[in-house]
């Protein structure tokens, strides 16, 4: 019945119940598609500097050269790169994987100085906002974007925010997290006081910086792909306990922050040593409550990269100890190289969570629908 | 509660000089006059006691600077047969590499003659020399200086560098610490100097958050060391982890086998599986604010990643984090337990019941 609607790009009256949310899937310009909407001066400085400019990875993925750190199937047939087509993210991971919803999160890169990196987080958003949320792209009503800003310009950023709150498909806000100083600092009081006027849930992704803000760690830099990507988790690991320590959540008590692609099993181990400091030292810190509380009502964590440790048992106690249905959210990483199936995924999370973490935790931290327009022929993972 | 059968070993006791003017003493010009950081400095310092209350000596002298007071409370008052003791300096992190040295050897000299040689507890001390990573040939001198010594037991290098340990530029380190059958001891270094900051995002605003975070830079250092392929060049070396944050080993080993299998192909000099280099190469000083506390699955959780076979008690007496056995977790079986007072240390250090109790 709608197949022939999904050709014309139309949806129809038939609801399915939403049961994947994908919490970490990436779109990407097409070659020139978001030059347009970089304000001047930065776009002509931003073309100038990318003339004869070549490929500037370090800390390589496996097999880089061929695979680009993305899944080898999702480079469109037009030559782009993985995840510029809307079209073939729709078919792979909705149609195909079973992701009902997609919460886009672009990663466009930083600019050298933090004005740069504001131009193109305003470029971000309004690509976004043409060519992926727009009527065309997200007929189907299953995509979701980010609120980009740059965490380097703390009022510039509230004014992002103040500039796409109310948009029906902007879901989260998008920051980095590897600018100095840590997220406690109160110079960052103008995002999470815009975000909480508006309840929405401010993210973040890994990324990459340059020099001390790569991140480096506290004894240098680490050598491989390898130690880097496994350590980055203590980056997150040191801004979840900046938020607590630094009372971020005694200020903004509706705050909530989305960690993803930072693992998660690390924080069962860390509420246990906050809450440890916290009955030796708590006094001095002034904390309302017990760190782990502050992170079981106000941070999130999506479940790429899943670990697999060889005894299967011990990832499901260490579930159940975290209490992973109060910080978890489903997530693929579609289209890089690390993709997560939510089938996979829903099979590895305790039963009586499943449905939690696979989508029900997402829809109210997103105020998403619990329904969508159906589609034929979606896989539907569990 | 059960208690070992073996020695009872306290694997982290800190010891000092009893001053500034102290330590001087042990040094030569031009060492002597330079001005360098105090062990104890106000940066980042705990908003309260650093130490025990009573540990400071007569005249003002440090706590933990006194052998017979410190032998007094960890073997006569704490029940300890054998102290594993680290000389705390401020030394490491000087931009001055050789005044870093000469403060190590002066530390090295002291330990010896005032701790492992002559006391009523010497018999119940074994000592950790301190040897400086920015200087490598100074340290394998320091290392052929006292590797013989039969009360020393290990070589004591600062978690705070400029580069992590698996950097080619340590291998003669590793190579002496094995030929010395010695176990590497890492610990936070005291005073300031030339570090990075304690975070990837700079500084913390509250010691809490410091004293929380900071051991757990092991992570970086150990998962570096096993992709640069320490462990797999250098099968006899040990390495002890001994400010604590063992519970993180597991989430992040997990991370590092996950994450590992494709990206082994790039490290063919680390070929096996990250968490196969775990064992018979990495230990952990437990600490205050370690573990799950009272939590019915403390005895699962210590399990897990093998940390019941790594894990070693120490008090790090006489911080103010100062820690008992009353302060393990309750839910450990007598196995991990005497496992953790004593079994492990005593096979990793070479302990036997009677040389705790030799001169008791």
């Amino acid at each position: 019945m709608t197949i022939e609607i999904q050709e014309q790009r139309r949806t129809g009256a038939e609801q399915v119940r939403v049961r994947v949310v994908d919490s970490d899937v990436h779109p990407t310009p097409r070659r020139g598609e978001l030059a347009p909407y970089i304000p001047e001066p930065y776009r002509t400085l931003i073309a100038q500097r990318n003339q004869m400019a070549g490929n500037s990875v370090y800390y390589d993925a496996p097999d880089y050269n061929h695979a680009y750190a993305m899944r080898t199937d999702s480079f469109p047939d037009d030559g782009n790169f993985a995840g510029s087509d809307p079209a073939l993210t729709f078919r792979q991971l909705i149609l195909e994987a079973g992701s009902d919803i997609a919460i886009l999160g672009p990663l466009n890169g930083g600019g050298q100085t933090d004005e740069e990196t504001h131009a193109l987080c305003v470029a971000t958003n309004l690509w976004q906002d043409h060519h992926w949320l727009d009527g065309e792209n997200n007929w189907h009503q299953r995509y979701r974007g980010s609120i980009c800003v740059a965490i380097e310009t703390p009022d510039e950023a509230a004014r992002e925010i103040e500039r796409w709150a109310g948009h029906p498909y902007m879901s989260q806000i998008l920051i980095n997290a590897e600018p100095r100083p840590s997220w406690g600092h109160p110079r960052y009081d103008p995002i999470w006081a815009a975000a909480t006027r508006h309840d929405i849930p401010v993210a973040c992704h890994l990324g990459r910086g340059q020099h001390n803000e790569l991140p480096m760690s506290p004894v240098g830099f680490m050598t491989y792909n390898h130690d880097l990507m496994v350590t980055y988790s203590m980056l997150a690991a040191n801004q979840v306990m900046s938020l607590v320590f630094d009372g971020v959540f005694d200020r903004f008590p509706t705050l909530r922050i989305v960690l993803i692609e930072h693992a998660f099993n690390w924080i069962l181990p860390l509420m246990w040593r906050m809450d440890a400091v916290y009955a030796a030292r708590g006094p001095e810190n002034g904390l309302r409550r017990k760190p782990s509380e502050y992170v079981k009502d106000h941070i999130w964590f999506t479940t790429q990269p899943l670990d697999y440790p060889e005894n299967k048992l011990e990832l499901t106690n260490a579930l159940e100890w975290m209490e992973a249905d109060k910080l978890l959210l489903f997530s693929s990483d579609y289209p890089h190289w690390t993709f997560d199936d939510p089938q996979w995924v829903a099979k590895h999370m305790p039963e009586r969570w499943r449905e939690k973490i696979m989508f029900e935790n997402a829809i109210e931290l997103f105020h998403l629908p619990a329904t969508v327009p159906a589609l034929a022929g979606q896989k539907r993972p569990f | 509660m059960t208690t070992p059968s073996g020695p009872l070993v306290d694997a982290s006791v800190q010891i000092f000089f009893r001053s500034d003017a102290d330590l001087r003493t042990y040094l030569r010009e031009p060492f002597r006059s330079r001005g360098y950081p105090h062990v104890d400095v106000a940066w980042f310092a705990p908003p309260g006691p650093r130490y025990l209350p009573g540990t400071s000596g007569a005249d003002g002298a440090h706590p933990g600077s006194d052998p017979a007071a410190v032998g007094r409370a960890v073997v006569e008052e704490r029940g300890f047969d054998v102290a594993v003791l680290h000389p705390m300096t401020a030394a490491s992190i000087l931009p001055d590499w050789h005044l870093a040295t000469a403060i190590l050897a002066a530390t090295n000299e002291m330990l010896v003659e005032r701790w492992l040689d002559d006391g009523p507890y010497a018999a119940h001390f074994r000592g950790t020399i301190r040897v400086n990573p920015r200087d490598i040939d100074g340290a394998l001198r320091e290392i052929e200086r006292w590797k013989d010594h039969p009360r020393v037991v290990q070589i004591g290098l600062p978690m705070q560098t400029e580069v992590p340990y698996g950097r080619p530029q340590f291998k003669p380190l590793w190579r002496a610490a094995s030929e010395a059958g010695l176990p590497v001891a890492v610990h936070i270094e005291m005073g300031v100097g030339i570090t990075h900051p304690p975070t990837p995002s700079g500084i913390t605003r509250t010691y809490s958050h410091l004293f929380a975070y900071q051991p757990m830079t092991f992570v970086w250092h150990l998962l570096n060391m096993i992709a640069e392929g320490v462990f797999h060049e250098f099968p006899d070396l040990k390495v002890v982890w001994t400010d604590g944050a063992a519970d993180m080993l597991t989430p992040f080993i997990w991370r590092m086998d996950t994450f590992g299998r494709p990206h082994l192909e790039q490290t063919p000099w680390a070929p096996d599986i990250p968490s196969s280099y775990l064992p018979g190469h990495v230990w952990f000083v437990n600490a205050l604010i370690d573990g799950p506390g009272d939590a019915p699955f403390a005895d699962e959780w210590l399990r897990m990643t093998g940390k019941e076979d790594m894990l070693l008690f120490g008090s790090s007496y006489p911080a103010w984090h100062t820690a008992g056995p009353d302060d393990l977790p309750a839910a450990w079986t007598a196995e991990q337990r005497a496992k953790v007072l004593g079994g492990n240390a005593a096979e990793l250090y070479g302990i036997t019941a009677a040389a705790g109790a030799a001169t008791a």
